[in-house]
This record gives C-alpha cells, structure tokens and sequence, in this order.
C-alpha cells in the first residue's frame, strides 16, 4: 500500500470513528481542496451516502465560483447541505474591510457556533493539516472544546493507539480532523488518481492561481502557470513558497493564528 | 517512482536539542518555504536575542516565551531518497502523555542526548517508551559535539555509556552519530571538525531506513468499528489490522465464537473479492447476528485469546496514583470495557534501573508495573501478536486517558 493510501486509509477510520462515538455530527465543507477530498473520503466511508449534514459557514465574502461549485456537487453528491451565517453580524455591518482577526471571528467563528447550538452537535469534522501552520501542527484528531468554545492548547488529551478522546458531558463539542496527517501536495496527489473536482481558481489563468482559497477580499493569487493538477503537482514539488501565504489571517502579526485558534477560529 | 516515507519522532531530555535538530534538518535539506527563515530571524531579534532554529517548530507564544516545547508538533522533510513527518516530541517530564501522542505515530525514532552531560533519567524513560511504542527503528545521535571541542575520546566515552543504558532495555541503536545540530555537523554534510567519524550523517543514516508491510503476510485480523444497515444488506466496517481476507472465506467472530462465511468485500466505488492489512472496508457476512462494535473477526486457525482476567505492562501517566481495586476503563483496538485493577508487581520507575518493590498496592506517575486487571466484558487480545493492534491497550479514568501498555 503506497502513502496514498494509507493516508486514505486512515481518514475513512477516522471519519467511522467519530460517527460511531459521537452524535450528531456534521461535516465542514468550505468547498476548498482539503474539505472537498475529505467529503469524498466520507462518502467512502459510507458507501456512497454521508448520513450527517453538510455545513458550509458563509461569510457572503466568498468567491463566486466557489458558490456556483457547492451548488452543483451538493444536488450530484446528494449532501444535506446546511448553509451558516451570522446575518446578525452581517446585518450591523461586519465585513473584512474592517478589522480581519474580528471579521474572521463574527462571520466563521460566531457562525458555527450558532449552527452547532442550533443541530445540537456533538462534533463536526474539520480537514485543517498539520503542515499548513505551525499552530495546527499542535492539534490532535480528536479536540474537545469548552463550553465557550476554546481550545485549551496547554493541556491536551493524551491520544494514542486509536484511543481518542471523544470529549465529556462539560464540553462544547469535539473537533474532529481526519485529513491532520495529510500534506498540501498529498491532497493534490489524490485529487489527480481519485480525478475529484476542484474549484477553477486553483487552476492557473492568466499566469495567476490560489493556493488557498477563502474569501475574495482576504486571498491573494500567486504568480504560476499550472493550470492542470499534474502541473499543480510539480509546481508543489519545487516550490518553496509557504501555502498560506496569500491568506491575511496567518500574517496580520505573529500569533494571529494562535488566538483565533484559541477562541475557536477553524 | 513514489519515494519511501517515514514518521520520524525526535525524543530526548530537555535541551538536548530536539526542536534545534528539527529546525536544522528544514534548513539545510532545504525544506522550508522561502521567508521561514527571515520570520524567524526578525522574531529573535524583537524577543532580543540569538537567531534560535528551534521557532521553527516551537510556535506556541507560551514555547517560545520560556524556550520550551509544550506539545508535540509536525514538520515535513524531503530529500533526494525519502519524505519525511518529523515528529518533535516534548522533553520536559510533565509533558510525557504528548510525547507519547507524538511518539505513538513514528515508525522510527532519533533519540538525542547532550554529549556533554551525563545520561539522563529522562532520557532513559524516553527510551523506555520508544521501546513500549514498538519503535524498532531508533536511531542515536550524540547533539553538542561543539561543546566538547569535537572530541573523538568524548564521543567514545560517551557513546558507551549510552549503549550500556541502552541495553538495559534492550535497544540497539542502528547508528550512534556526532552531531552538532546548532553548527550543522553530521547532519547533512560531514565536518573536518569530526574526521574522526567514519559512519554516516543522519539524512544518509534515515535515508536507508527499510519500510516493512508485514501487516499483510500475518493473520487476519478485524476489529469492528460500526455496523451499518445500506439497501437490507448489513455491513461490518473497520480496518483490516493485518492479513488478507477473500470473499468465501471462512471466519471466527470473537469473543461470540461463531463461525461465518464472508459473503462479500465492500470498498466504495470498486468491486473487490479480496481486501488486505490497512485497508478499511466493509464485511457482509453469511450470518451476522450478536455482532457489536468491539467484536473481532480472525481467520479460523490460531485465532487470538479471549480474556476476562489479563495481565500486561503498563506505563501510567495520570497525576494520581494508581491503586488496587481502582475502576478503570479499558480500550483495545475497538473494544471499551470497564473492569478493575487486581494485582501491581514489579513496580519501576523506567528512568531508573533497579526497580522499587515486587509487590504494591498503588503505582505513582511515570512508574510502570506490571498489572493484572478484571473485565467485566471478555476482551479479545493477543500478546504477542504479529501486530500491535490486539497487544496494546490503553487505560482510562473519569474520560481521560491516563495509561498506556502491552499485554503479556
């Protein structure tokens, strides 16, 4: 079995496993690579049909093609998709022309935690990886959050041998990130043999693409010419420019990412 | 061809070098993306002080600010042979159990000691647990040479106390290697400073690390994780912990002792008769009925032992001592089952060698012994098995885990 697979592998475990621990849960999708390859993963996992929702967190700030994507694969993948805003925030006027950390907070953050209250959900699954930031690389599979949401990065349970920790009647919710293990060049690898649709912006057009896509306001492009994911590939493979570079809540000031973590940010 | 990949964890006592070793591995295999290393730099110098490679991997505010790591962490290497997960591990006591959860994910292991210290406990206890995880692969490097003027007498001296300690606990280091990971010594590249080193640098020594598949040659194991009902049809899903299964064949269910036919092999999106170690699939048996989760399907010769009494070396972790009679919850691979502690002997603390009492009433934090427990569930187990799936388990209490070790 190459790497490949075995990553693979271990997602679809991962995945079963907080199913059949902790309920109900639901699915991020931010229709972005990683989300997308470990919706495909679920629906693996499941034989074809993913038996929890589907949350996309909408800050309306999104690119437009990303709308269009998640609206075409939600009806061909039959996902129960469940759209997330904060309207209140959006209604008073939160927007990311304004302070990012406090945007990135209201419109994400803000937003999940209403939809978690409103399903009842014990855990969501979330495709953030350890080589994107520093600060994910401290995450476990399975993370407990706090009633007020937060992530206590100084005393972690201990996770080992396929014992996770599914989190206690005191906790919020449980973080679940079956794709922890995999790299940005991992997902583009499975992307190209398991040939799962992207969204175009990834693809080179006009000597500029994204490696990381979110919101329009808050992505920068790179300067590339890899408009197909075998070029994708051997871009990555030579590369050295960070993937989240083009992301401003990983560079506003040194622990930006840190505190948003803290205080619950995906 | 695809490059072999190894999880590598650094291990070893606290500022010895872990996370220097790591930051310097990323930059002199040219794995860090381009501006890392300014970043860094420029962070220095506001906390006003030398260029530390460590930042590299200690991002935590609090890590930095007391130059220590707190939690494990990953990094990612490539060079011409390989790809690598480098895995830092915390070398401070109090953070054991995210040593372990770091550790517990490497298939080969760098245990790093300060040339020019003593051995220490931690670093004895550190390879007390590369040994419980199973590492096989454990590579050595003795870090610092440039504090003993690269002296070849004081890498002799050295390097025999170490193996000494080491094989107290039954450790053969594939390689003892002088390194110097703040000047880049025997890192990537050989120095005129240790001409006196014939071996290999540490990238050439992790290079040639060889990768076993031996989860496929041994018998079939399957721990079931849920049970799922699709179209009338019932399946089993789990990941196949080692062997090779066929549709038509027939298998054991564990601790039912009921025999069954495996009528079909469900992988989505492909139909496949046969499944091997790894994989995680969907079984249908012929007949299915009593299956749970935490049930384990074996193929029908030397099927695995099932227990309601069992014995094994345990590692403890929790703040509280461990006594007699304590509840605990046990989970082996699939399986979860309360039960209690019965009997704890030869209780040592695995950063020393003599042990502390033959028989006890309560073991303490960082100590291991070997403990008999009762389930009140059977639970399927098999020491020493041709996989660790069924030989290790874990001990929980009041939710959290707090104990980790081998059946015997």
């Amino acid at each position: 079995m190459d790497k490949i697979a075995e990553l693979e592998n271990r997602s679809i475990y991962l995945i079963r496993e907080a199913y059949a621990r902790l309920s109900p849960t639901a699915l991020l999708w931010s229709i972005g690579k990683d989300s997308t390859a470990m919706l495909w993963i679920a629906r693996k996992a499941f034989f074809g049909h993913i038996p929890f929702p589907v949350i996309h967190i909408d800050t309306s700030y999104k690119f437009k093609q990303i709308y269009a994507f998640r609206d075409r694969y939600a009806k061909e993948w039959g996902l129960d998709l469940k759209i997330s805003r904060n309207e209140a925030a959006l209604a008073a006027g939160v927007s990311p022309h304004q302070e990012k950390l406090a945007c990135c907070h209201a419109l994400k953050t803000e937003a999940l935690k209403g939809t978690i209250a409103q399903l009842g959900l014990k855990a969501v699954l979330l495709a953030i990886r350890r080589d994107e930031h520093g600060i994910r690389a401290k995450e476990r599979y399975f993370s407990p959050r706090a009633r007020d949401f937060k992530w206590n990065y100084l005393d972690q349970p201990a996770e080992l041998w396929n014992a996770f920790h599914p989190g206690s009647h005191s906790d919020e919710h449980t973080r679940i990130h079956p794709m922890l293990h995999w790299t940005e060049l991992d997902i583009w690898k499975y992307t190209a043999r398991e040939k799962i649709p992207t969204v175009d912006l990834y693809k080179a057009f006009h000597g500029q693409r994204y490696r990381s896509i979110g919101c329009e306001t808050c992505c920068t492009s790179i300067s590339s010419t890899a408009n197909t994911v075998p070029r994708i590939i051997r871009e990555l493979e030579t590369t050295r420019v960070a993937e989240r570079s083009g992301r401003a809540q990983d560079k506003e000031n040194t622990y930006t990412m840190q505190k948003l973590r803290s205080l619950g940010y995906m | 061809m695809e490059k072999p990949h190894h999880n590598i964890v650094i291990a070893g006592d606290v500022d010895h070098g872990k996370s220097t070793l790591i930051g310097r591995l990323l930059l002199d295999t040219r794995s860090l993306p381009e501006n890392k290393l300014a970043e860094i730099k420029d962070i220095c110098r506001k906390l006003g002080q030398n260029t530390e490679l460590a930042y590299l991997i200690d991002q935590l505010k609090e890590e930095r600010e007391n130059n220590m790591t707190i939690d494990t962490a990953q990094a990612f290497l490539k060079t011409t042979r390989a790809t690598y997960t480098l895995i830092d591990a915390p070398g401070h006591v109090e953070f054991i159990k995210n040593m372990l959860t770091g550790a517990a994910e490497a298939d080969a292991a760098v245990l790093i000691i300060d040339i020019s210290q003593n051995i220490q406990e931690q670093t004895r206890r550190h390879a007390y647990l590369l040994r419980m995880l199973g590492i096989k692969n454990i590579f050595a490097v003795l870090n610092k040479i440039d504090l003993v003027d690269y002296s070849h007498d004081r890498f002799l001296e050295k390097k025999k106390a170490l193996l000494d300690v080491l094989n107290t606990l039954d450790i053969v280091p594939i390689n003892v290697i002088p390194v110097s990971a703040k000047e880049g010594i025997n890192i990537t590249r050989k120095s005129a400073r240790t001409k006196w080193y014939r071996g290999p640098t540490l990238v050439k020594a992790l290079d040639i690390i060889p990768t076993i598949q031996e989860t496929v040659r041994a018998p079939f194991r399957f721990p079931v994780q849920d049970i799922y009902t699709i179209g009338g049809e019932t399946i089993l899903a789990g990941q196949i912990a080692s062997g090779q299964i066929t549709a038509g064949q027939n298998v054991i269910i564990l601790p039912l002792l009921k025999k069954a036919l495996v009528r079909s092999i469900k992988i989505f999106g492909k139909s496949s008769r046969k499944a091997s170690g790894g994989e995680s699939i969907g079984l249908v048996l012929g007949s299915g009925a009593g299956i749970t989760r935490g049930c384990v399907i074996s193929g029908i010769d030397a099927p695995p032992s099932i227990s309601r009494r069992f014995a094994g070396n345990l590692f403890w972790f929790g703040k509280n001592t461990l006594k007699i009679n304590d509840a605990v919850t046990i989970t082996c691979a699939t399986q979860t089952t309360d039960g209690h502690v019965t009997g704890i002997h030869q209780r040592k603390d695995p950063a020393q060698i003599k042990p502390i009492e033959k028989i006890s009433s309560a073991m303490k934090t960082h100590e291991m012994a070997r403990v008999t427990i009762a389930v009140k569930k059977p639970i399927v187990i098999e020491p020493s098995g041709a996989t660790h799936t069924l030989g290790r388990f874990t001990v929980t209490q009041g939710g959290r885990l707090l104990g980790a070790g081998v059946f015997t």
